[in-house]
């Protein structure tokens, strides 16, 4: 008996080495932090840790329920794991990775392990511990600029995040009271009862905060702009995608039929989102607060992706999520490079157009993918996302989803404004001293090969295709 | 035989702007001969695609009505139950876009001679000059919605660049209005692409596919012909019989409206076209000519390829609002621009006149009406971006352009006075020249159109006369105000940089002004050949949109 | 066809110095129309535009009037010689006239409407380059644009009445345009073809125009604006007859009427020895249009064709004087007929062409004009309504009043302002020139056209252009016969009593005074330039309002829309930064200050941060549950 558990247990693990792999070699980073505190050797650490990881990937044909189906691993999630940890490497060339110790590494391997599991959880238990490492490790990654800017971000995520926690498992406490279960695939509501209903919103309003939907988005702005920029990159990714995955599981238990509310208040937030995300960038100066306003639309247009069944939803969601990683990988990563020049504003960019012609070449490029135009992934990720919710609208007839269609397509043109502050202000503003910025061969290839991933996959869409294809025996 | 003439005319100049950008930033002879020869080529290839087409095949469905087709496949996506997605590197010219793809060839040469004497940043300038190139000559060509889609909107970042960066005081405000009026039209467009490739199916390629891998789906294509062939699946919501309908109005007809908008704005239609005189005034010369010339009609194309070949039924039903509009334009744009003193707004203005009678011509749906809207276009193109050219001379000598500020240039500047009046009066609709004919046979096809099928009232048509009556207004009030009278200049500097038309100008006016005294008189060297391709296109939408409208 | 093609060339390849050379390519194309005249009426087509045939057509009609074309355009070429002798735009002078002959003769020679369409516009255009040919002067340029506004305008209803003819009738040539059940339509199209004869025929309301294209050179004048442009409208109406309805007839009629008698109050009262002329053409040209109302269109072209010679005639000395008056003196205006007088023994050779095509146009017996005029008169009788043989018969007083006064003020008389007369200045034109004087006054005399003196239909063309006629005797025959000498002579003879050199009238015109009152309306041309200014100001102001428009309501509800956008975008940032922000700092700055005092109690900001939350979410539960 025992040992057939023990056995159970083990073939389960093998499901989760990668996962396992990362929590290994996030000790071992620490370990030998304590003992070489390089940063280059912290910077290494952490690249091989994370390839290293990728080694023990494997993919999943076939939906896994491990440990009491307290954890899922299917196609889906072992493909985001890959990527999530495909999409991390790439900050320790981030300009401020000079700086970073292997503590700060640590931190970032334990958000990616909080995100993978938040991904993965099936049992509320698991939900909330996920959601809290990868809670806690912001709290503290924001802090890591060390000044008294930051930490003021910090305390107000810290304080923002703990009264979700709070609300979250409040409500976990509810569900588990009414439905008698805390494994998610055995809850089903379908029952019009008012406890239930506040204990779900509840739980919602934990994995909303995490994914930065309106009204849990407050943190956002400042914490984007304050933490420390190759932290942000990842922040604003990897928790994301794995909140909307875990957001849809949730959402997934809940009968429609009866919590008829559901659909048309996750609009109603969506779009409130996409507002307050669009809107909110446009007066924004700060180049992260602005991106960071940025993320909050590009979340409210994420959430679209969960109302639509099916597998227009899933190809939706998983080429706007992939591209949006790309998008936010690139553009991160040119903030980080003029941030360590000094350049923080919008305004900074003035003029630049004559030394560095090809940057702003570059900017555009993730400027238009941000925004949604061709001849970049941005515009097929949007454009992907679009069509889902036609086909939705149409096969429903649902005037929510028409609704939602129409403010994601009018907030492109609003985004317009915002994300083209930078270019504008590249080309067309002309600066009265031009601020002498320079950077390496590496960086210079870095971006070029980053922002032209973005036309790549425009004009060459087989490869995500085929990933999305790989999808097709879950149940979105 | 595979044909690839259509893919070098849209690719050289992107090939060659990847070769501008290894050329140093300081060679600028060489980046501007290497435009030049760019755009030469693409000149001439256009030239033997003018020549070999063959115009004389009378078409009687929409798949064998393109010639010099390719294809490629270019993107799929298969989605279980939905089907498959299909877009396709799908291009091939009928009469109705091969002609605009000589114009934009023509016109796109002698903007690089336009800008000759560009001295600041030039290498991005011409870099962005070809990229426009390639878009807008794909733009033309595209018999795919997606790859049309996607030159049409590449269009609108290396415009927004040409007029911000190397226009006039007040390029920013002008550049950004220019970017998100037509960005708003194109993503009406954009809602509108995505609810037809939805509906399209085709079943052949299904079959197809279905025997090379053994698996039967739905095939959804974003392929023009199939949407004008009308290869609606089951239950479509777009497809004629479908009864979806939202506010009260089919979804067929609201995706009509949506593409009529989203066009318009760029054609431009009062009253969406306030972008037009703020991006024209605020524009270096080349770039008016371009965006008069050829960008412009890309709305009006649009308008025949898209909307109307796509929306038969519903452009019948809408034609008396549509033509409503066009005639709208033509008053308003010309009284518009009889209150300008600026001499390029005014052009500007008279530009959005002239192109109401592309849509009032359009929305006559008879065989003038059609292939005046298209001469419409051609001349319009040739024509204003001949009177760009012609203000952007005065405007390199004195960079004013306010037509008070200089009077009797007749006697000062002779040759350049007697291009001016060509132009003028070819765009006041003069006989003789090639603006006359575009809009004589769109008048004909306005005021015939209510005996022939009866969808637009007679009145409207003689209504658009009275354009033409405030154009000759507001031309020879500018010719009398400008260039009659004693010579008198506001700065007394000007008076010595004011010469006469210097050789690279008659180049570029010259071959303008032939051609528009050519296609003046005989018009049948552009009509003719497009015949049997106008004439298809109107029979055939009438009878599809007929026939539709009775279900 | 060859005279067209070598009027063409020829003007191309000429330059400023061979003066000679275009009216020797004139004289050419002259000869080659006369051998048009004895060739069979005959069609000629080609493709246009695919639906659409274009097509010349020669039949005697259109030869005897590209003869006279060729004709009076030689003359006035030769003239030109002298007249525009030394002037520096001399090369351009001839390429514009000589456009203007070409279009002129295509008008005629067009078989399609619209190819005539297409030459209208083209004698539009080359007569606003003539008549702004001394375009420096701006007053000048401003005519020329008038004169070419007021023909659009017309224009645009010739268009509309030709499109309206192709839809009807599939195609619109003139050869075979044949009369149709009476429809609407019909009647529609009929007057929209009129309104754009009444305006290049310069008749009400479009009459303004003429008198402004007196700006031009006046051998311009004499060319384009006596002989040749404004006839345009006569032959088109003729041409057009066949599907004419009555009702579009009866307006042609009135208004060829009106427009006589308008014209010919007008002429009383002009000091421009120009517009005298201006508008006793405008007169005549309502003649033969209201000839063509009721139906006697032969008249109407037979008085086209005498009216042409004196006329030109007229015009052409008139330029004479002009000439003369410059050199003479430069410091007084050398076209107003108050500082003339006494010219008679200065320009005798003149004086004896003005006397003659004079008489002509008063309509003298034993004249050209005498004969076509009684034609037209006696058919006035015709009419529908009484006012137009009575307007008719009226001006048929009036235009001999005012031409006896032009001549008496202009070569009788004694010289009102000083004459700087030398032997430089005192001449007579060179011999060549002359001819044309001759030949124009011997045209107007009755035995050129017409060996009965009496009877207009010996005409000698008449037969030749509208086939044989059966001579038909007029009721009213020999007392228009009759009343039209009357009216002749009593015009003539009360002129003579008022300004009969030394008459009190004549005097009084030494002294410029400024007209007055009624005087100052008729010598305004009834004050049609009000009426035009008014419609330009009407239009100035629609399009005033319409580019405000623009800018105000439109660009500002666009720019409004993205204003709002930005505010609403500032105020989301704003009440994130300082309101929320706000809160939030407040509330760590609270926790602080209260955890310090009161050390023992937990900080109260989370709670009060739990409230915010929950807050939304119980309203949110509100909302959806209840």
């Amino acid at each position: 008996m025992l040992k057939e558990q023990l056995g159970q247990i083990i073939e389960h693990l093998t499901y989760l080495r990668l996962e396992a792999a990362l929590i290994v070699g996030a000790t071992l980073l620490l370990v030998v932090g304590l003992i070489n505190k390089k940063n280059l050797v912290a910077r290494i650490g952490f690249a091989v840790v994370v390839v290293g990881s990728l080694f023990f990937a494997g993919f999943n044909e076939e939906t896994q329920w491990l440990f009491t189906k307290s954890i899922v691993t299917g196609p889906m999630e072992s493909v985001l794991k890959m990527l999530f940890l495909a999409f991390s490497v790439w900050i320790v060339f981030y300009a401020e990775a000079e700086k970073r110790t292997s503590e700060f590494y640590f931190l970032i391997l334990s958000i990616l392990i909080g995100s993978i599991f938040m991904m993965s959880a099936n049992h509320l238990l698991v939900i909330y511990i996920a959601l809290e490492l990868t809670s806690f490790t912001g709290y503290v990654i924001t802090n890591f600029n060390f000044q008294k800017r930051s930490f003021e971000a910090g305390i107000k995520y810290l304080l923002f995040g703990g009264v979700s926690s709070a609300v979250t498992l409040y409500g976990f406490s509810i569900i588990y009271g009414m439905g008698g279960s805390l494994t998610i695939s055995e809850l089903y509501f379908n029952e019009a009862n008012p406890f239930l209903a506040i204990g779900l919103l509840s739980m919602l309003a934990g994995i909303l905060f995490k994914v930065s939907i309106f009204p849990f988005h407050i943190w956002t702005p400042s914490t984007y702009q304050e933490a420390p920029t190759d932290a942000v990159a990842v922040l604003s990714v990897v928790p994301k995608i794995a909140g909307f995955v875990l957001l849809n599981r949730v959402i997934s238990i809940i009968d429609m039929n009866v919590f008829g509310w559901v659909q048309p208040l996750l609009v109603v937030i969506g779009v409130a989102t996409i507002a307050v995300g669009t809107l909110g960038a446009l007066g924004q100066t700060n180049v992260k607060r602005l991106f960071a306003y940025g993320a909050i639309a590009h979340s409210g247009l994420l959430l679209a992706c969960l109302l639509i069944d099916g597998k227009m939803g899933a190809t939706a969601f998983f080429w706007y999520a992939m591209i949006y990683a790309i998008m936010n990988l690139v553009m991160f990563y040119l903030a980080s490079l003029y941030e360590s020049q000094g350049v923080t504003d919008t305004t900074g960019f003035a003029g630049l157009v004559k030394t560095q012609p090809w940057w702003g070449a570059l900017i555009v490029v993730v400027m238009i993918a941000q925004i949604g135009l061709p001849p970049t992934a941005g515009f097929t990720a949007k454009f992907y996302l679009f069509s889902a919710l036609w086909e939705a609208y149409v096969s429903l007839s649902d005037n929510y989803l028409l609704t939602y269609l129409i403010v994601g397509v009018v907030s492109v043109i609003f985004s317009l404004f915002y994300y083209l502050k930078i270019p504008y202000s590249f080309f067309i503003h002309s600066a009265q001293k031009l601020p002498q910025i320079k950077f390496d061969a590496f960086s210079f290839l870095l971006a070029t090969i980053l922002s032209m991933l973005l036309l790549w996959f425009f004009f060459s869409p087989e490869l995500l295709n085929n990933i999305v294809v790989k999808f097709s025996s879950i149940d979105w | 035989m595979e044909n690839h003439l259509l893919s070098l005319i849209v690719f050289i100049p992107l090939l060659f702007a990847l070769g501008v950008f290894f050329i140093p930033k300081t060679q600028h002879l060489l980046i501007k001969v290497v435009t030049l020869v760019a755009t030469l080529l693409q000149l001439v290839l256009s030239l033997k695609l003018f020549f070999d087409y063959d115009g004389s095949f009378k078409p009687s469905e929409w798949s064998e009505a393109f010639l010099f087709v390719e294809k490629a496949d270019w993107i799929q996506l298969s989605l279980g139950n939905y089907g498959r997605f299909v877009i396709d590197y799908f291009v091939g010219v009928d009469g109705i876009s091969m002609p605009l793809v000589v114009l934009s060839a023509l016109l796109l040469v002698i903007g690089v001679i336009s800008s000759w004497r560009l001295t600041e940043k030039v290498k991005g300038y011409f870099i962005l000059y070809l990229t426009l190139s390639t878009s807008i000559v794909g733009c033309f060509v595209a018999l795919d919605l997606f790859l049309f889609y996607v030159f049409f909107e590449f269009m609108l970042l290396p415009m927004f660049f040409l007029i911000g960066i190397w226009g006039g005081p007040r390029r920013a405000y002008a550049s950004i209005k220019f970017f998100i009026y037509t960005l708003l039209g194109s993503l009406l467009i954009l809602i509108v692409m995505i609810g037809l490739f939805i509906s399209i199916e085709d079943s052949s390629r299904a079959l197809k596919m279905a025997d090379e891998t053994g698996k039967i789906e739905i095939v959804h294509s974003f392929s023009l012909v199939k949407m004008m062939e009308d290869s609606y699946g089951a239950e479509a919501f777009l497809a004629p019989d479908s009864e979806v309908a939202f506010g009260g109005i089919s979804l067929r007809y609201w995706a009509f409206i949506l593409l009529m908008i989203g066009f318009a704005i760029k054609l431009p239609v009062v009253p969406v076209h306030t972008w037009l005189p703020d991006a024209h005034v605020e524009a270096p010369t080349a770039i008016s000519v371009i965006l008069a010339g050829i960008l412009l009609k890309v709305g009006g194309y649009g308008f025949f390829r898209i909307a109307y070949g796509i929306f038969p039924d519903a452009a019948m039903e809408y034609a008396f609002p549509v033509a409503c509009f066009g005639v709208l334009s033509i008053i308003y744009g010309g009284f518009a621009a009889l209150a300008q003193n600026d001499l390029k707004r005014m052009i500007a203005y008279s530009s959005v006149s002239h192109m109401g009678f592309v849509m009032l011509g359009l929305a006559t749906l008879t065989i003038e009406g059609i292939s005046g809207a298209l001469f419409q276009m051609i001349s319009h193109g040739l024509i204003s971006g001949a009177l760009f050219l012609v203000v952007g001379v005065v405007y390199d000598r004195t960079h004013d352009r306010q037509i008070q500020n200089l009077s009797g240039l007749a006697s000062k500047m002779p040759v350049y006075t007697f291009f001016t009046v060509v132009f003028f009066f070819a765009s006041l609709g003069l006989p003789g020249f090639s603006g006359f004919v575009g809009e004589l046979l769109t008048l004909i096809g306005g005021i015939g159109s209510e005996g022939i099928n009866g969808l637009v009232p007679s009145w409207l048509g003689m209504l658009a006369v009275i354009g033409i009556i405030i154009s000759a207004a507001y031309y020879l009030w500018a010719l009398q105000r400008m260039f009659f009278g004693k010579f008198w200049a506001r700065e007394e500097s000007w008076e010595d940089k004011l010469n006469d038309v210097d050789r690279r100008e008659w180049l570029m006016l010259l071959p303008l002004a032939v051609l528009v005294l050519l296609f003046g008189i005989l018009p049948g060297i552009i009509l003719d050949p497009i015949d049997n391709s106008v004439n298809f296109f109107v029979d055939n939408l009438l009878s599809r949109g007929q026939q539709f409208l009775i279900k | 066809m060859l005279p067209l093609i070598g009027g063409v060339l020829g003007y191309f390849f000429q330059s400023g110095k061979s003066y000679r050379l275009p009216a020797l390519f004139i004289g050419a194309g002259l000869i080659q129309a006369l051998r048009l005249l004895t060739i069979d009426p005959e069609v000629i087509r080609w493709s246009w535009v695919p639906g659409i045939e274009l097509g010349i057509y020669i039949d005697h009609l259109s030869a005897v009037l590209v003869s006279l074309v060729y004709f009076i355009s030689l003359l006035v070429h030769i003239f030109s010689m002298h007249y525009m002798c030394g002037d520096p735009g001399l090369g351009r002078y001839w390429f514009k006239l000589g456009f203007f002959t070409t279009s002129m003769l295509g008008l005629l020679i067009s078989d399609h409407l619209l190819l005539l369409f297409v030459f209208w516009e083209m004698v539009g255009f080359s007569s606003y380059l003539l008549i702004g040919f001394w375009f420096k002067e701006t007053e000048k340029a401003t005519s020329a644009r008038t004169a070419f506004m007021v023909n659009r305008v017309a224009d645009a209803g010739l268009i509309i009445g030709i499109i309206v003819l192709i839809t009807m009738f599939g195609q619109a040539y003139i050869s075979e345009l044949n009369p149709i059940e009476n429809t609407g339509w019909l009647t529609f199209a009929g007057i929209a073809l009129a309104i754009g004869a009444f305006g290049k025929s310069a008749q009400f309301p479009f009459f303004g125009w003429l008198n402004k294209a007196m700006a031009g050179p006046t051998p311009v004048s004499a060319l384009i604006h006596a002989a040749t442009m404004v006839t345009a409208g006569i032959y088109l109406l003729v041409r057009v007859y066949p599907v004419l309805t009555p009702v579009a007839l009866y307006l042609v009629a009135i208004t060829g009427a009106l427009t006589a008698f308008i014209a010919a109050v007008a002429a009383l009262f002009q000091n421009d020895i120009k517009a005298v002329l201006a508008y006793s053409t405008i007169s005549q040209l309502g003649y033969m249009i209201m000839g063509v109302g009721v139906g006697a269109y032969e008249s109407s072209i037979f008085h086209l064709w005498t009216h042409a010679f004196f006329k030109a005639g007229l015009f052409l000395a008139a330029g004479n004087v002009i000439h003369f008056m410059h050199k003479a003196n430069h410091d007084v205006d050398g076209q107003d007929m108050r500082n003339m007088g006494g010219l008679k023994k200065y320009l005798p050779f003149t004086f004896l062409t003005y006397l003659i095509c004079g008489s002509a146009l008063a309509g003298l017996p034993l004249t050209s004009g005498f004969l076509s005029k009684e034609g037209i008169l006696g058919a006035s009788l015709d009419a529908p309504v009484l006012i137009v043989p009575a307007l008719a018969f009226v001006s048929a007083l009036l235009t001999p009043f005012y031409i006896t006064r032009q001549i008496l003020l202009v070569f009788t008389g004694e010289v009102r302002k000083g004459l700087h007369v030398t032997n430089e200045t005192f001449n007579e034109p060179w011999k060549p020139v002359k001819m044309p004087f001759a030949l124009l006054a011997l045209g107007s005399i009755w035995i050129f056209s017409s060996f009965n003196p009496f009877n207009a239909h010996g005409w000698y063309l008449g037969e030749y252009v509208f086939g044989p006629e059966e001579p038909v005797q007029s009721p009213y025959g020999i007392i228009v016969l009759m009343s039209s000498i009357v009216l002749v002579a009593m015009g003539i003879g009360y002129a003579y009593t008022q300004f009969k050199p030394g008459a009190r009238k004549a005097l009084e015109y030494k002294n410029l005074v400024e007209a007055t009152g009624a005087i100052r309306f008729f010598l305004s041309g009834w004050a049609i330039d009000r009426v035009y200014a008014f419609f330009n100001q009407g239009t100035l102001i629609v399009s005033n309002f319409a580019a405000l428009v623009d800018r105000k309501v439109v660009d500002r509800l666009v720019d409004g829309a993205g204003l709002m956008g930005i505010i609403l975008g500032k105020g989301t940032g704003l009440f994130d930064r300082y309101v929320v922000d706000g809160i939030v700092n407040g509330l760590a700055g609270l926790s602080r200050m209260v955890g310090r005092t009161l050390a023992k109690i937990q900080a109260p900001g989370i709670q009060t941060q739990l409230a915010f939350m929950l807050f939304i979410m119980v309203l949110m539960i509100y909302w959806y549950l209840f």
